[in-house]
């Protein structure tokens, strides 16, 4: 037997979850919400007695050829809340209009203001922490949370950059909240031992007892089904039968790997769908200093640097973000253990159609990542630290530094293929999430970022589906 | 009464023999040391390293021994066959490890101090034990 619900919804992590939240707020006590999660509830306790974040193997749900790139995400209850780093920045205001300012990527169809609002609701649900005292981005509201403490490194780069370097934000609690207790920097945060960073399941997880919601666990959604331009329901998979399920609305809120895989076996084919597959590229510098201890920050992550990230230079090569690791990296010379700063460096990189999500030939049922490489532009990026880094590093007592120029194989974070635009023949949603074609489909995520942005995409990712929720609701 | 004393010195002789055996069996097995604390050649190459590496500390040995055997129940193979190898960035890998398993930082890194062993350094075994960080 068919079950009719109003509102259906794939998905468990951040979009679908923050999707969720205002669509119950906004909701009378008759609404019908079907969840399907392709992944189980597994608890922190389980996580931390397996070491794991998820009872599936991630890599047994898509395939992946190519060893060189990895694509980062965890199935289950919470999805990427529940191994991320925890790191809140919201995007810069240029990020949202790279074509008109700086000629490169596209523009997207809404602005750092539209969002603004959003980036804030966000921010309180997370209880982020963050400096008011100077921020890279304009901001409404303070922060929740007060920041978390600088390492010495940090403050020395905040008195030489006083408007170029700040106290990361993060969803790492700063002060306890009723749910999580404060950080207290052990250094794992794909899994913290004490439950410290914000997830779904620890602050969220009222949504799915609510008695609105019913959730299905190890439902694999196959497909949108359609009737016209009307999306009438979904086809998903549980416990090896197929079961279907109708409902008025739908709203995909997989990643950017399973999204555009059900958009295209709902033959909902797009020249762009499931194109323009890309993240950050990232690289590391070890910085060996003089005299000058490190790691008494009270988090992971403690510092951003925008030195390199906004300006002139993005009409020629990616911008990029600076993170200042406070996990001890010790210096084994004698007297001079913590005289060594670690710096991470954060490129954006600009989408292309080389790099897609298919539908694999053999099995269907999985998705398939194709990855060609990352853009020139990122690379020119990357070419230029060289040069810059000395400079860069004059605010500290450097007596030698590294750096290591070789990418690493994944930033955790899947960006592309379901495109965000104002042409529906050069995108898949339009400014509000909405398929271009079936308007009662919401594509969420961070497929629909036309440009990546140097910065770390969750909190985007979750004001965006409020601002997709707020759009459909009023 | 002569019997008696065959009998006794026959005795004496069976127990001397029997202990000088016990003894030389015992010093060929364990070199020395009662078998609780034998070394193992793992320990060995894990103290070595640690006491090359750190020969301006004054390392406490029990502690030494108590952190490899950690390291063992670990069962990180392949750390051992690099350590074995003689390769320097597995080296550094144990030394860090150790310190952050030491009481060295948390007495400010004092040199003139013995260093102890306070358990392995491990977020899931010991959260929050980050001798550096410093709460707000």
């Amino acid at each position: 037997m068919q079950e009719d619900f109003d509102v259906i919804i794939v998905g468990t992590g951040f979009a679908s979850s923050f999707f969720l939240s205002a669509y119950l707020e906004k909701s009378g006590t008759n609404a019908r919400v079907l969840v399907l999660e392709r992944g189980r509830r597994d608890s922190h306790a389980w996580r931390l007695q397996h070491r794991s974040p998820s009872s599936i193997a991630a890599e047994s749900t898509f395939v992946n050829k190519n060893r060189a790139k990895q694509w980062f995400y965890t199935p289950g209850l919470g999805g990427g809340s529940n191994c991320w780093w925890a790191v809140t920045p919201r995007f810069m205001p240029a990020d949202f209009a790279m074509r008109s300012q700086y000629g490169v990527g596209l523009d997207w169809p809404l602005s750092y203001d539209d969002l603004e609002e959003f980036y804030c609701r966000a921010e309180e649900v997370m209880a982020v922490s963050g400096s008011d005292d100077g921020t890279p981005y304009p901001r409404s509201r303070p922060y929740p949370q007060p920041p978390h403490r600088f390492s010495d490194p940090d403050r020395l780069l905040k008195a030489a950059y006083p408007e170029l370097y700040f106290h990361q934000p993060t969803a790492r609690a700063r002060l306890a909240t009723a749910k999580r207790p404060a950080c207290c920097a052990s250094g794992v945060c794909h899994l913290c031992p004490i439950d410290a960073k914000f997830t779904v399941l620890n602050e969220m997880d009222y949504l799915y007892a609510d008695p609105r919601v019913e959730i299905v666990l190890e439902a694999t959604v196959q497909e949108v089904e359609t009737r016209g331009a009307t999306a009438t329901g979904v086809r998903y998979m549980k416990d090896g039968k197929e079961v279907s399920a109708r409902g008025e609305l739908v709203v995909l809120g997989a990643n950017a790997l399973f999204n555009p895989h059900i958009l295209l076996r709902s033959g909902l084919d797009h020249v762009l769908l499931g194109k323009q597959l890309h993240e950050q590229v990232s690289v590391r510098a070890t910085i060996d200093l003089d005299g000058v201890d490190n790691f008494q920050g009270s988090t992971s992550i403690t510092g951003h640097g925008y030195m390199l990230y906004d300006g002139a230079h993005r009409a020629q090569r990616a911008g990029c973000l600076i993170e200042s690791w406070n996990v001890p990296s010790l210096r084994l010379e004698r007297g001079k253990w913590r005289q060594r700063l670690v710096l991470k460096f954060m490129f954006e990189d600009l989408p292309d159609v080389k790099n897609y999500v298919r539908v694999h030939r053999d099995n269907p049922a999985l998705p398939e990542t194709v990855y060609r490489g990352h853009s020139d532009y990122a690379q020119r990026g990357i070419d230029a630290l060289p040069q810059l880094l000395p400079e860069l590093l004059n605010a500290l007592p450097v007596e030698q530094f590294v750096l290591d120029e070789r990418p690493g194989t994944t930033e955790n974070h899947i960006l592309g293929t379901t495109v965000m635009g104002a042409d529906p023949q050069q995108s898949i949603v339009d400014r509000h999430l909405v398929h271009h074609q079936v308007r009662n489909l919401l594509v969420l995520g961070s497929g629909a970022f036309p440009t990546g942005s140097p910065a770390n995409p969750t909190l985007t990712i979750s004001a965006l589906a409020l601002w997709a929720a707020h759009h459909l609701l009023s | 009464m002569a019997l008696d004393r065959g009998r006794r010195a026959f005795i004496a002789a069976l127990v001397a023999a029997t202990g000088a055996g016990g003894w030389w069996f015992w010093r060929n097995q364990f070199g020395g040391h009662t078998p609780e604390v034998r070394l193992s050649p793992w320990t060995e190459l894990v103290i070595s390293t640690l006491r090359q590496r750190l020969d301006y500390l004054e390392l406490e040995e029990e502690g030494m021994v108590h952190f490899a055997r950690d390291l063992r129940k670990r069962r990180l193979h392949t750390l051992l066959r690099r350590l074995k190898a003689g390769d320097a960035e597995t080296a550094e890998w144990l030394v860090q490890q150790f310190l952050m398993s030491s009481d060295f930082f948390w007495n400010d890194a004092d040199e003139s101090r013995p260093v102890g062993y306070m358990g392995y350094y491990d977020p899931y075994e010991r959260p929050c034990a980050n001798p550096f960080a410093r709460p707000v």
